[in-house]
């Protein structure tokens, strides 16, 4: 007591700081609205954002059926859209028909429209990184059209349809893209960046009962700095990942090396390296890629139990990765003419010497490099059967 | 202007106190004037002085016995607190037998005590003493013609046995706890360390009460300073009664205005054996089972008996659960209202959507929400304390039904809160000492409203405030941090972990004086020689 005595005015002076600081940027929980996703258009001139906000009231959580609205089968979120000469413009746009503040710091999904993308997504990286509520985890995806309807599709297996294109991003690619190695790739010198593509698609045919929309990630948007240059469809998009050692669990199908059918093999462990060779001023790169395989489904006959049979699948399975692979880089190389795969980054790593003298060059050296692909693939495991199990003994082809 | 004056006053009463004695008032109740006087010889005055001072009083037996056909005596005791058998078998028949036979054969046998065949006889001249060993459970004999009384030690009456320590269960470890015997209880402490090194020093406090304290120590493990020290402690405490070891911890203890326990308590022979081991002293209280220990650090608040018991892979791990939800227990409160209405950025998405999901129909502010439901469960687990075992029951039934199940389906409280309070709740059970889990059970009310007006700054704030606290507090002089503020490396080996005890050499660097407590690393790893 005597020490509160002595020094009231000093505890009482306390006291008041805490009065003053009052509840300094208090925000209830139920007076924030969670940005889950975003999709930004062009219309002409503006810029369009289609916000998708949760309605935690509907989500299906215990203890929500008190607010008295949730009524059951309605969606757990809403989309508001607005335009705007910028795009901070249509955010003040849509908070001024919005009662709850926008809270941007959940959002994870970045749908770029294909026409924005074209134009250049420089400007509004700015505003999608700078303040520090943003998450630059958040995954950006180029949609096929217009991003709007992609965020605006039914999905129904997960909450909101802008979770499910993240999830899928994932499924796509061990690391995905996000906003952040999208930007690196943007600034660094000898990789250009690239997007997965997202677009709606149908549950079953449009004609069935009940048909309702979806989205599926299908092949890879091409960028030059921050311009869309191209869209890459999803068979040359899958190998090129495979040799950028991101895919996760890819099933490669390789065709019987004799009888008739296909065979899958998923490569449950991948990785791979680039090793760039200059001679003579001439751009060679190795790209090496290890994995391991499993078989998981043989349609054809060919028996997969004999050394012989694994080592001659293995063969197979080599000259597919390495056909694909190619054909991929390929494509990026003449008809794209960008470096997705980092070739630049990889000299600039590993012989900085000779990048220095061959930077300024690059744009006109890169289609000319020689690609080579070294695929060593184990095909470890074969399964719990080990021949085609609905082929006679004497109908199974064997080496 | 008052103060001033008064705080001048104060000053000059304190110089005079320390010299002049004659403003000094003892305490005491009133007392009848003749227990000043010396006992008289004359058997009626012997019986009158007896009558006036035990007037009133049913439970003192008057029995008049026949010490020889011509000396009359009258026999004192207060019912209850003797052992009749005692009086009766070792008192009363050798007097009647004696006079039988003095009758007979020898009549010129002097009287004297050894016809008593007791082992504790004592001789008082004066009724103060007389009355004072009658209420301490003696037997007074008054015999004409004698100007002394005899006392009798017949202590007795009928206390509480030996039973489990109810307050401080364990798996493993000794089953018996110290009961309301002062005596029994050092017997229990001499059962376990049977060396004469074991002092218990004994006194009586209390002018009332007149309460016997020991204060116990292991002569040449602990710091003879320190005992010094709170011997000069105890020796100043005057007040009327000590009924409870509490009066003596807050009279003696360093910091009184500090919300952090600076002695512990216990139940336990096992506990306090070892920690007069361990160079600590331990004060006993006639009439209560808790003896006080100190001095403490905060690490001992947060140590079972049944950690030294169990193998050490199980106690680090329960320790470190403990630790774990010691902070759960301060914090988990504070820091749901600080993320929830600062910071909602800090939470994964799908934990954040369902918590604003249970939130969306709540009334309340997630503050008062968390004030609400904490201040519920507090008076529910001291309802639940204070009711018999039956009704508690019933209390917590209806507690964990109207605010478990009815707050929330009502709409007035979410669920994510009662699942917070719950495990706040129970996470400062584990904490083994009840009087350090019922400060951090304080202390989360100010951390939640920091973390409600300021948010995750002000947790930080609060745990600046707590941490400058614990580092500049003591216990008898102990820093109560003391192995890792001050750091001592050698003791690090009993505080976040507790090491094998095949390599608990020596004994902590705090308290004691000879260190070895080991003779060798039996397992004669190269680490034992540096002395972990």
């Amino acid at each position: 007591m005597r020490f509160l005595i002595k020094y009231r005015a000093v505890i009482s002076l306390i006291l008041c700081t805490s009065l003053l600081a009052g509840c300094w940027d208090r925000e209830e929980i139920n007076d924030v609205a969670f940005v889950i996703g975003i999709a930004v258009d062009k219309e002409g001139e503006d810029y369009r954002s289609s916000l998708q906000i949760a309605l935690p009231g509907q989500s299906g959580a215990s203890g929500s059926e008190g607010g008295g609205g949730g009524t059951s089968g309605d969606k757990p979120w809403f989309i508001l859209s607005n335009t705007a000469r910028t795009l901070r413009g249509t955010s003040l746009e849509g908070q001024k028909s919005l009662s709850r503040r926008i809270y941007y710091a959940h959002r994870r999904t970045i749908l770029i429209g294909e026409d924005l993308a074209r134009d250049g997504v420089a400007p509004m990286l700015d505003l999608f990184t700078r303040y520090p509520l943003n998450r630059l985890s958040a995954l950006p995806v180029v949609t096929r059209g217009e991003a709007h309807k992609v965020i605006d599709t039914d999905a129904p297996i997960e909450k909101f349809p802008s979770e499910m294109v993240r999830e899928l991003c994932f499924l796509n690619m061990r690391n995905p893209r996000s906003l952040k190695t999208f930007i690196d790739s943007i600034l660094s010198e000898g990789v250009d960046p690239f997007l997965p593509i997202a677009s709606v698609s149908d549950n079953v045919p449009q004609d069935w009962k009940g048909s309702i929309t979806n989205i599926k990630l299908d092949g890879l948007a091409i960028f030059k700095k921050d311009k869309l240059v191209g869209m890459m469809d999803k068979a040359p998009a899958d190998a090129l990942i495979l040799a950028m050692g991101e895919a996760n669990e890819p099933e490669v199908m390789v065709k019987a090396p004799r009888g008739e059918g296909d065979l899958f093999i998923k490569l449950n462990e991948n990785n791979s390296s680039l090793h760039p060779k200059i001679v003579n001023g001439k751009v060679s790169v190795i790209i090496r890629l290890y994995a391991k395989g499993v078989v998981v489904d043989n349609e054809s006959d060919y028996g997969d139990k004999r050394e012989k049979e694994i080592s001659n699948l293995n063969e197979a399975i080599h000259q597919k990765i390495k056909e694909d692979i190619e054909e991929g880089v390929k494509l990026v190389q003449h008809k794209f003419k960008a470096d997705i795969l980092g070739i630049g980054r990889s000299i600039h790593r590993q012989l900085p010497k000779e990048w220095d003298k061959i930077k300024d060059r690059w744009e006109v050296l890169y289609p000319d490099v020689q690609v080579s692909v070294e695929p060593h693939v184990i095909i470890e495991n074969v399964g719990i059967v080990n021949k085609p199990i609905g082929v006679v003994e004497e109908d199974i082809v064997h080496d | 202007m008052a103060g001033k004056s008064s705080k001048g006053s104060d000053k000059s009463k304190a110089s005079a106190s320390a010299t002049d004695s004659s403003k000094y008032v003892p305490l005491g109740l009133p007392s009848p004037p003749i227990l000043k006087q010396p006992i008289s010889a004359i058997h009626t005055n012997q019986i009158q002085a007896l009558k006036e001072i035990f007037s009133n009083s049913s439970d003192v037996v008057f029995r008049n016995v026949m010490i020889t056909p011509e000396v009359q005596g009258l026999l004192i005791y207060v019912e209850g607190i003797v052992n009749s058998a005692d009086i009766q078998e070792h008192m009363l028949r050798p007097l009647i037998r004696g006079l039988i036979q003095q009758r007979t054969d020898e009549p010129d046998v002097p009287i004297d005590d050894t016809r008593i065949e007791l082992t504790q006889v004592k001789r008082v001249q004066t009724w103060a003493a007389a009355t004072e060993g009658v209420l301490a459970s003696s037997a007074l004999l008054v015999m004409d013609g004698e100007a002394e009384a005899w006392l009798f030690n017949v202590k007795g009456g009928v206390r509480r046995g030996v039973e489990e320590p109810q307050t401080e269960s364990v798996i493993r470890g000794p089953r018996e706890g110290f009961t309301e015997t002062l005596r029994m209880n050092t017997a229990l402490l001499r059962f376990k360390l049977k060396t004469p090194a074991l002092k218990m020093v004994s006194m009586t406090l209390g002018s009332d009460t007149k309460t016997d304290v020991v204060l116990v120590y292991l002569e040449g493990v602990a710091d003879p300073q320190l005992i010094q020290d709170v011997k000069k402690r105890l020796e100043k405490i005057e007040i009327d009664g000590i009924l409870e070891s509490g009066y003596i911890e807050e009279l003696i203890e360093d910091n009184p205005n500090s919300p952090f326990p600076q002695m512990h308590y216990s139940e336990r022979p096992d506990t306090v054996a070892a920690n007069l081991l361990e160079g600590r002293f331990s004060i006993m209280v006639d009439g209560t089972p808790f003896a006080l220990i100190a001095p403490v650090t905060m690490w001992q608040m947060l140590q079972a008996s049944e950690d030294y018991y169990e193998r050490f892979f199980i106690s680090n791990l329960i320790r470190w659960i403990r630790f774990l939800f010691v902070f759960i227990a301060l914090f988990l409160p504070a820091l749901y209202i600080a993320i929830t209405t600062f910071h909602q950025d800090m939470l994964p998405t799908t934990l954040i959507l369902s918590i604003a999901g249970a939130r969306e129909a709540i009334p309340f502010p997630a503050l008062i929400e968390a004030l609400i439901m904490e201040l519920s469960f507090e008076a529910l687990r001291e309802a639940g304390v204070r009711l018999p075992k039956t009704v508690g029951q019933a209390v917590s039934i209806l507690g964990a039904l109207v605010i478990g199940q009815a707050a929330v389906q009502a709409g007035i409280v979410s669920a994510p809160m009662v699942i917070i309070v719950s495990m706040t709740g129970i996470a400062s059970f584990t904490i083994p000492r009840f009087n350090f889990a019922i400060t951090v059970r304080l202390l989360r009310f100010p951390i939640m409203l920091l973390a409600g007006m300021l948010g995750l700054y002000g947790i930080v704030i609060g745990l600046v405030l707590i941490s400058v606290h614990l580092t500049q507090m003591t216990s008898f002089g102990v820093p109560y941090l003391s192995g890792v503020s001050p750091y001592h490396k050698k003791d690090t080996k009993d505080i976040l972990v507790r090491v094998p005890w095949w390599k608990m050499i020596n004994r902590p660097s705090t308290v004691h004086r000879d260190r070895k407590r080991m003779v060798r690393d039996i397992n004669g790893s190269p680490e034992a020689e540096e002395g972990w």
